[in-house]
């Protein structure tokens, strides 16, 4: 590549709490336009903030999983502009004293790790919710002052993927953390990308292009990767690239100029008189990281040094936080990890794919999973037979070890019985016999399904395989 | 300041200003400058610590996430002249 | 007119002994009110105060704030009522909820009669730019003199001897500049000891709710009443320990006039009484000294005051736009509704203070301007508590004269001496004026400012020199 690519991120979180982040009306903002404002959100004359401590803990945690300082005294601003979505006239952030600073995330692209360097995460507000028809705006004040947090990321990402990369791992903390839903495309992930290109070699930083609007990671991708294009199609022209607002445009795939940005704008910062700085004591920051969810990094790494589980397992497990917590409770009774890993991944997500459900939502608990694996392992039941011992007990979460008794599901392991079968096979086979002798070994398989088929999938596989070949062997 | 000057700040706090008033405020920020004057007279005044409190005191109040009810749509909007049921409607914002 | 020009324990005394039911002060208090002529009304609650005087049956003999009628400066919220901050703006604005400092009054039983008229959103200090029009002072001849501002309607009211008290607010002296002119105990205690949720914002690290009182044992009463850590003001302040006083006495106080200011003073009579006063002091017991005090950061008070509160109340204003709430005017967008509104609804010297506090904050002048004049405010909060670690309290002229007439305007160059008592609203110390002496039957205050926190102090320290001026329970005379 001739241009080296320097991307820097800023990150929206709506963080999930009851109130909102400046007072107690109710945050729920799906709710009945303007049912959840209270005299602080419309920003009446005389009305106060109040800082809400849910947020706040949020914040610690999420601070805590970059690997940031965190400052032991809150401190807002107010961050001044008109417009129809913002009530006070100014929004309550944290410009001076972010409560984060100087962290860090790691991420994998190509099973390359990069560190990428956080400058701060600080808390805010956010605005109302306008709603465009036709010749109107209307304009619920439910979302108004629901807390978010900030997320500023040094230029440290060169490439779509790692950008991308850098996303989803904040993603995966903050579900983990169960602090926010992190759904792009509902709005409690934003994320807003700084790119400028440099000729490889120069120091200097060329003009920085913001792209907002993207509702996917992989619409990040897509912005950023036609916005790549764009800069180097100018900067092969010897054109100087302009300094702006742009837009993605899912439907052209592309970005479009949103406004210039020839003086950035004005906020005209003041601190925020309403509200005294807070003392946040050790005590309080560190019960809160006591109290925070494992995070992701921590369940990888225990996947990987303890479960010996895969790359691909791992990356899918983790995708589903639910999927997650389901398999840590399951894992704490079962006795092979990666008999429980296949089963997860395989069985019980294509039940939950075929369903619509979510591992929260299922009936069968996760210590009968564990139950249910168990005896595939210890060859109690074959996997075929656990499907459908599976398909009973899954809406009902009876015990499987009573109900694989009860259906008569359990796998023959007595010898003899086995034994008698596969000779059975045998003699009506013997030329499949010849064939094997004489060096083709997929006639096997087709003994061994005959076995399974003559005991309607009831004999440990494995275990007619052994002894067929032992049979073999003895003609 | 001249009257492009004037209508342009008027014009970044929304508000509308008579002819009057746009005559006047020439004289009032001249005041306003005169006073500022006064501040650059205090040695070294840039290099001091800027106040923001009156003093330091230690506050340790964080609000509980308990919710307290809403006034609901009706009674929250019923001071706006805009409220339509239970919106506040106004012409189509441009972003 | 039995009732009227008395004060809280005067008509405490004729509660407990059964001579009047609160009904019948109410109904004289609104008697009264109907009459005046100092165009001190904003919106009146007269049937909700009939309601609650009815509803007061049972004496507390305890409480001194039981069935007492009272004023509210109109930047003070009450729910159901008319709240406008004497704004075209606010025209027909009806809070949803009331101030704490009121919801504390209604629970002692106090009987809220009628808002107030102040200066536009606290800004001004003559008692001439609300929405009403000039509200008069009821000293002198009728209707020729300001009472001062902001809280002119209040000052003017407790004045008259309609009510015993007042609420009003303070942010540069807006309570004890016209307690001087109407002859009234201006008290405005340590900031973040009442709580400000409900009072409309002005500049939130400068205001303080405060009150006007005819003696000082009331204002002790009412700040007992009404102090007090509130959850819902992030600036209340939680846990300081209070330094109660025992008995008021001058023994020992110490004393601090700062000569440069009192320097300023033209008035003959007025320095010739405060001399008088202090002797008295000093017989006493107490000590007083004519300290210095640097003329640069004397000059700069006014300035910092002014800088500041502009371009706070061009953010604390920035609500104001007839979206949400607020005297919607009509136009074709956005911009233009909330411009119409704010250019109809402001005063033309609210627009000025507006556009001077953005001036003050743009990026390329707030250096010189607004970043300025905080580091000044540390400069003289410095000053001023350097002087009070060795003194109790700061004594001065409040004013440098009497109430001027409507038509006079102040002094040239007079910044100093006439926007001094700010420096207790940028260190949020308490401050109380009380009159010391009449100028041919006008009054005169004088200004006790104390450390953070030493409210008790002062309040003790100020009864004692009412005791030696007998300037107590003050009214301009009831007309009839």
């Amino acid at each position: 590549m001739k241009y080296e690519v320097i991307i820097g991120l800023e990150i929206h979180i709506e963080t999930k709490t009851n109130t909102k982040m400046f007072s107690s009306a109710s945050s729920l903002f799906d709710a009945p336009a303007n049912s959840n404002v209270s005299v602080v959100d419309m920003a009446f004359p005389g009305t106060l903030p109040t800082v809400n401590k849910k947020a706040v803990q949020n914040a610690i945690m999420l601070g805590h999983a970059l690997n940031m300082e965190i400052d032991d005294e809150l401190h807002f601003d107010r961050k001044n502009y008109f417009y129809s979505d913002l009530p006070k006239g100014y929004q309550i952030t944290q410009q001076r004293r972010p409560i984060g600073s100087n962290g860090y995330l790691d991420i994998y692209v190509n099973d390359t790790k990069k560190r990428i360097r956080i400058e701060r995460i600080h808390m805010e507000e956010d605005t109302a919710k306008q709603i465009h028809l036709g010749e109107v705006t209307l304009i619920d004040y439910n979302r108004a002052g629901n807390p978010l947090v900030e997320l500023v990321t040094e230029p440290d990402l060169r490439s779509a993927d790692e950008a991308m990369a850098f996303v989803e791992a904040v993603r995966e903390i903050v579900t983990f953390l169960e602090i926010s839903d992190g759904k792009m495309e509902e709005g409690s992930l934003r994320c807003d990308v700084n790119i400028s290109l440099r000729p490889v070699g120069v120091s200097k930083f060329g003009n920085k292009v913001e792209i907002k609007n993207m509702n996917s990671i992989s619409n990040i991708g897509k912005a950023i990767e036609t916005e790549i294009k764009r800069q180097s199609e100018l900067l092969d022209k010897g054109l100087e690239v302009e300094s702006e607002t742009r837009r993605y445009d899912d439907a052209l795939k592309d970005t479009i100029t949103m406004r210039k940005k020839d003086e950035s704008v004005d906020y005209r910062y003041i601190p925020e008189g309403n509200i005294l700085p807070i003392s946040l004591s050790k005590e309080f920051i560190d019960a809160t990281i006591r109290e925070m969810k494992e995070l992701p990094s921590v369940k990888r790494e225990r996947y990987f040094e303890e479960f010996k589980l895969n790359a691909h397992e791992v990356n899918i497990l983790l995708q589903d936080k639910d999927l997650t917590s389901y398999f840590d409770e399951a894992a704490r009774d079962v006795k092979n990890y990666k008999t429980l890993i296949n089963w997860v991944i395989g069985e019980f997500s294509s039940y939950l794919n075929k369903e619509g459900k979510n591992a929260k939502s299922v009936a069968l608990s996760p210590q009968n999973t564990s139950k249910l694996v168990n005896l595939i392992d210890n060859g109690t039941i074959s996997n075929s037979q656990a499907r459908e011992l599976f398909a009973h007990i899954i809406e009902t979460n009876e015990d499987p070890e009573i109900k694989a008794k009860a259906l008569n599901l359990m796998q023959v392991s007595d010898t003899d019985f086995i034994l008698s079968v596969i000779n059975e096979v045998i003699n009506e086979n013997l030329n499949v016999i010849d064939d094997i002798k004489a060096g083709k070994d997929r006639a096997m398989g087709f003994l061994v399904g005959q076995v399974m088929k003559k005991t309607k999938g009831k004999v440990n596989p494995a275990l007619a395989s052994k002894l067929m070949k032992q049979e073999i062997d003895k003609r | 300041m001249n009257k492009e000057e004037i209508r342009k700040l008027a014009a970044e706090i929304l508000i509308t200003l008579t002819p009057e008033e746009e005559a006047t405020f020439a004289a009032e920020f001249a005041y306003f400058k005169e006073l500022a004057k006064l501040l650059e007279a205090l040695p070294n005044i840039d290099e001091k610590e800027p106040m923001v409190f009156p003093f330091k005191v230690t506050q340790t109040y964080l609000k509980e996430d308990t919710p307290e009810e809403s006034p609901g749509a009706k009674e929250i909007l019923k001071n706006s002249k805009n409220a339509k049921d239970t919106f506040v409607v106004i012409p189509k914002v441009v972003k | 007119m039995r009732y009227l020009g008395l004060t809280m324990a005067e008509l405490h005394e004729l509660y407990v002994s059964g001579k009047a039911t609160p009904l019948d002060v109410v109904n004289e208090v609104i008697e009264a009110l109907t009459k005046d002529k100092n165009n001190i009304l904003e919106k009146t609650m007269y049937d909700e105060a009939r309601s609650m005087a009815q509803s007061l049956t049972k004496v507390e003999k305890d409480n001194l704030l039981w069935g007492i009628p009272f004023l509210v400066k109109d930047n003070i919220a009450m729910k159901g009522i008319e709240t406008t901050g004497s704004s075209n703006i606010l025209n027909g604005f009806i809070p949803l909820c009331n101030a704490e400092v009121i919801d504390k009054l209604l629970a002692a039983k106090a009987i809220p009669v009628a808002k107030t008229t102040l200066d536009e959103f606290g800004m001004g200090g003559r008692g001439e730019t609300g929405h009403k029009g000039i509200t008069y002072n009821p000293y002198g001849k009728e209707r020729t003199r300001i009472v001062g501002g902001s809280s002119s309607g209040s000052a003017s009211g407790v004045a008259s001897g309609y009510v015993p008290f007042a609420v009003g607010s303070d942010t540069g002296d807006s309570i004890r500049k016209p307690a001087s002119f109407a002859g009234l105990v201006g008290f405005k205690p340590t900031w973040g000891e009442i709580s400000r949720f409900g009072l409309f914002a002005f500049m939130p690290t400068l205001d303080h709710v405060g009150f006007f009182t005819r003696s000082v044992s009331e204002a002790r009463v009412l700040f007992e009443k009404t102090r007090g850590y509130d959850k819902k003001d992030a600036t209340s302040v939680m846990n300081v320990p209070f330094k109660t006083e025992k008995d008021a006495t001058l023994k020992g106080k110490k004393v601090a006039v700062l000569e440069p200011i009192f320097a300023l003073m033209k008035n003959k009579l007025l320095i010739k009484e405060f001399h008088n006063l202090v002797d008295k002091l000093r017989q006493a017991g107490a000590v007083v000294d004519f300290v210095p005090f640097d003329k640069d950061l004397l000059a700069a008070i006014f300035p910092t005051y002014f800088i500041l509160s502009c371009a706070e109340a061009n953010v604390s204003n920035a609500c104001l736009t007839g979206i949400g709430f607020g005297n919607k005017e009509e136009g074709a967008s956005y911009e233009e509704i909330v411009a119409n509104t704010r250019g109809k609804g402001f005063s033309s010297r609210i627009k000025y203070r507006l556009m001077l506090g953005q001036y003050a904050l743009k990026k390329e002048n707030r250096n010189e301007y607004y970043d300025r004049a905080q580091k000044a405010r540390r400069l003289i909060v410095e000053a001023v508590d350097k002087v009070l670690e060795n003194y109790d309290v700061i004594m001065l002229p409040a004013a440098p004269n009497h109430a001027p007439t409507v038509d006079k305007q102040s002094e040239p160059h007079s910044e100093i001496e006439n926007n001094f008592m700010a420096i207790a609203n940028f260190g949020g110390n308490p401050s109380l004026t009380l009159p010391y002496f009449l100028d041919e039957g006008l009054p005169l205050g004088v200004n006790l400012t104390g450390k953070p926190f030493d409210d008790f102090n002062v309040l003790n320290i100020a009864l004692k020199i009412e005791e030696i001026t007998g300037l107590y329970n003050l009214h301009a005379g009831l007309k009839s």
